[in-house]
C-alpha cells in the first residue's frame, strides 16, 4: 500500500500521467520507484503518454572557443536543459536499443582524423568516445546507425565506388562492405539515412525528370548485409496538372516517413503528403497525411506524431522572417498551431529526443 | 424488473451500509461493471455495491444521472435547442463544480470509479489529483498522499540527484 489508494489504482493514474511528473514521484519512497520502474508500468506508460521531447543542437563555433562546441539539449518550453561541453558538433540522433542518443563529432582542424561521442540525452552522460581514422582525406559520406539486438555503433561510409563500415569503440577498422545487389545507374543518393530496428535506409531516386521514382537500399548492420531494397509510394502525378517531388525520408516514431511535396500548377497550391512505411518486408507505404502549406510556410520535417488525437509536431519554416519554428499539425481540423519557437542562438541542425519514461529508469 | 415510467427500466442499488438507490437502467449502466452485470442477467432484484458506501455511491449516481446520453422525450428537446459543444462546455462547468471536494472523498471518488469502471469519472478524479500534487514539493505531496518516506537519507540524495530535471 503505497498510500490510501490501493496500488494497481495508482497505477493507472500514474499510466497516463507525463514522464516528467512521474519521475518526479520516483522520489517518493522506495514503493513508488518500484511501481513506476517495473517493466509492465513502463510498457502501459509507453503506449498511453508522449515521450518526454527534447530538441538537441550545437553551440555556435564562435562561442565556444576553439577547443570543441558544446551539445545543448532545450525542452518544449525552449529552456537550455543540460549543457555537455566540448563533445563537438552534434552529427544526429541515433535511436539505440535503449532509446534515443546524440551522436557528435569532432574533426580538430584535420581531416584524416574524427572523434565520436555517443550521450545519453537523458543523463547527459557520454558513452562512447571514439576516434575515427579515415585512410585518405577525401570526402566521403559518412553514416551512423546502431546495431540490433547488439546495439553496437557502426559508420558507414561510400563513395561511387565502394562501401565500408567500421564498429565504434576500441581499434575500430575498416571493413569493406558487399556492394548492394540493386541495380542504381539512374538514381542518385539523396543523403538521407534512417536507421530503424538496426536497419540502416538510404535514400536514392531516379534521374529520369520529371518522372521522379524513389529506392530505398536497406543495410542490416548487425549481418553487414543488404537487405532486398524497397520502391517509394507509387505516384499517380500528372505532369501537367501537377508535380510530385521526393524531399526526404526521415523516422517518425518507430518507422520511415518520406515526405513529399505536391504542387499543382493551375490553382498554384502546394501540400506536403506524408507517406509511412507500414510494412518494412512488403514495402507497403500508407499516406497517413496531407498537409496544406500557406505560400510562406514550409513544412520542413515532420518530427513526432502524437497520442493525442494523432497530432503532429513538426519542424517548419517561416520564408518572411526566415524564422524556423516548431508546429503542431491538427489533421482533425487541418490547422497548424504554434508549439515552440527556436531559441535565437540555434545555429546548426536541430534534432528531436524523444524520451520515454525508460530512458530516465 | 421494477418499472416506473413507460420504457425505462429501474435497478436497484444497494450500498453495504443499508442504503437502496433505485436508478434508471440507463444511468447504471455508465457503470461498465453493472453494465457487464446486466447484460450477463445477474441482476434481477437488487445489486450489492461492495466497499461503496452509500454517501459516495449517491456521488457517483450523481455523476451518472448527468452524464447518462440523453435520449427519448426529454433528451430529444434539449439537444434540438442547445448545441452540443454548450452541453459540453456545461458538463464541464458542471464537473469542476463535482470534483470541489475534500481529499478523503476524492481517493474515495477514485476507487468507486475504479471498481465500478466508469472511465468519465475515473479521468476526472485522477487528473484532479495529478493536477494537485504535480506542482507541489515532494513533502507536500508525501503528506498528501499519506506515503512514508523509506529512503535512506543517502539514498533520498541519490535518488533526487538523478530526477532533478524533473523538479526544474
Amino acid at each position: 500500500m503505497l498510500t490510501l489508494l490501493p496500488d494497481d489504482v495508482i497505477s493507472e493514474i500514474l499510466s497516463w500521467t507525463p514522464v516528467k511528473s512521474v519521475c518526479r514521484f520516483r522520489c517518493l519512497s522506495r514503493g513508488w520507484l518500484a511501481l513506476v520502474s517495473s517493466q509492465a508500468f513502463l510498457a502501459a506508460h509507453k503506449s498511453q503518454v508522449d515521450p518526454h521531447l527534447l530538441l538537441a543542437t550545437s553551440s555556435s563555433g564562435k562561442e565556444a572557443s576553439n577547443i570543441g562546441r558544446d551539445l545543448r539539449l532545450f525542452d518544449e518550453e525552449g529552456n537550455v536543459v543540460r549543457v555537455i561541453r566540448n563533445v563537438g558538433a552534434l552529427w544526429t540522433v541515433c535511436h539505440g536499443v535503449d532509446g534515443p542518443v546524440c551522436v557528435t563529432r569532432d574533426f580538430r582542424g584535420r581531416r584524416d582524423v574524427f572523434g565520436v561521442n555517443v550521450i545519453n540525452p537523458a543523463t547527459g552522460s557520454v558513452l562512447i568516445t571514439a576516434t575515427v581514422e579515415l585512410e585518405s582525406q577525401e570526402i566521403f559520406l559518412f553514416n551512423i546507425g546502431c546495431a540490433a539486438p547488439s546495439g553496437v555503433y557502426k559508420v558507414v561510409r561510400f563513395d561511387d565506388e565502394s562501401w565500408k563500415v567500421l564498429t565504434l569503440g576500441d581499434d575500430a577498422e575498416w571493413s569493406e562492405l558487399r556492394s548492394p545487389a540493386t541495380t542504381l545507374s539512374n538514381y542518385f543518393y539523396r543523403s538521407f539515412v534512417v536507421t530503424v530496428n538496426g536497419v540502416m535506409h538510404f535514400l536514392y531516386t531516379s534521374r529520369r525528370l520529371p518522372f521522379y521514382k524513389d529506392r530505398i537500399l536497406r543495410l542490416d548492420l548487425e549481418r553487414e548485409e543488404w537487405k532486398a531494397s524497397l520502391e517509394g509510394p507509387t505516384k499517380q502525378g500528372d505532369q501537367f496538372q501537377k508535380r510530385l517531388t521526393t524531399e526526404c525520408i526521415v523516422r517518425l516514431n518507430d518507422t520511415i516517413c518520406l515526405v513529399q511535396l505536391e504542387e499543382h500548377f493551375v490553382t498554384n497550391n502546394r501540400c506536403t503528403n506524408l507517406w509511412l512505411l507500414t510494412d518494412f518486408d512488403k514495402g507497403t507505404w500508407v499516406k497517413a497525411y496531407t498537409v496544406s502549406m500557406t505560400p510562406t510556410t514550409v513544412l520542413y520535417r515532420p518530427l513526432r506524431v502524437m497520442h493525442d488525437g494523432g497530432k503532429l509536431l513538426f519542424y517548419g519554416y517561416h520564408s518572411p522572417t526566415k524564422t524556423r519554428m516548431l508546429q503542431v499539425y491538427d489533421p482533425l481540423t487541418a490547422t497548424s498551431a504554434h508549439f515552440m519557437k527556436f531559441p535565437r542562438d540555434f545555429h546548426s541542425d536541430v534534432c528531436l529526443c524523444d524520451l520515454n519514461l525508460e530512458c530516465f529508469v | 424488473m421494477a418499472t416506473r415510467e413507460a420504457g425505462k427500466k429501474m435497478i436497484m442499488l444497494k450500498s453495504p451500509d443499508g442504503m437502496e438507490f433505485e436508478v434508471e437502467e440507463a444511468v447504471a449502466m455508465e457503470s461498465q461493471t453493472i453494465r457487464k452485470m446486466i447484460e450477463d442477467d445477474c441482476a434481477d432484484t437488487a445489486i450489492l455495491i461492495p466497499n461503496i458506501n452509500s454517501k459516495i455511491l449517491s456521488r457517483v449516481i450523481e455523476y451518472c444521472n448527468k452524464h447518462v446520453p440523453t435520449t427519448g422525450a426529454t433528451g430529444a428537446a434539449a439537444s434540438d435547442t442547445v448545441a452540443p459543444a454548450a452541453l459540453a462546455e456545461d458538463l464541464k462547468i458542471w464537473d469542476a463544480e463535482f470534483i470541489k471536494v475534500n481529499r478523503a472523498t476524492r481517493f474515495d471518488l477514485i476507487q468507486a470509479a475504479s471498481y465500478l469502471n466508469i472511465k468519465g469519472l475515473l479521468d476526472l478524479t485522477s487528473q484532479t489529483t495529478i493536477d494537485t500534487i504535480s506542482d507541489n514539493s515532494l513533502e507536500e505531496i508525501r503528506s498528501f498522499l499519506s506515503t512514508k518516506n523509506d529512503y535512506l537519507p543517502e539514498e533520498e540524495q541519490t535518488i533526487r540527484r538523478e530526477n532533478q530535471w524533473a523538479f526544474q
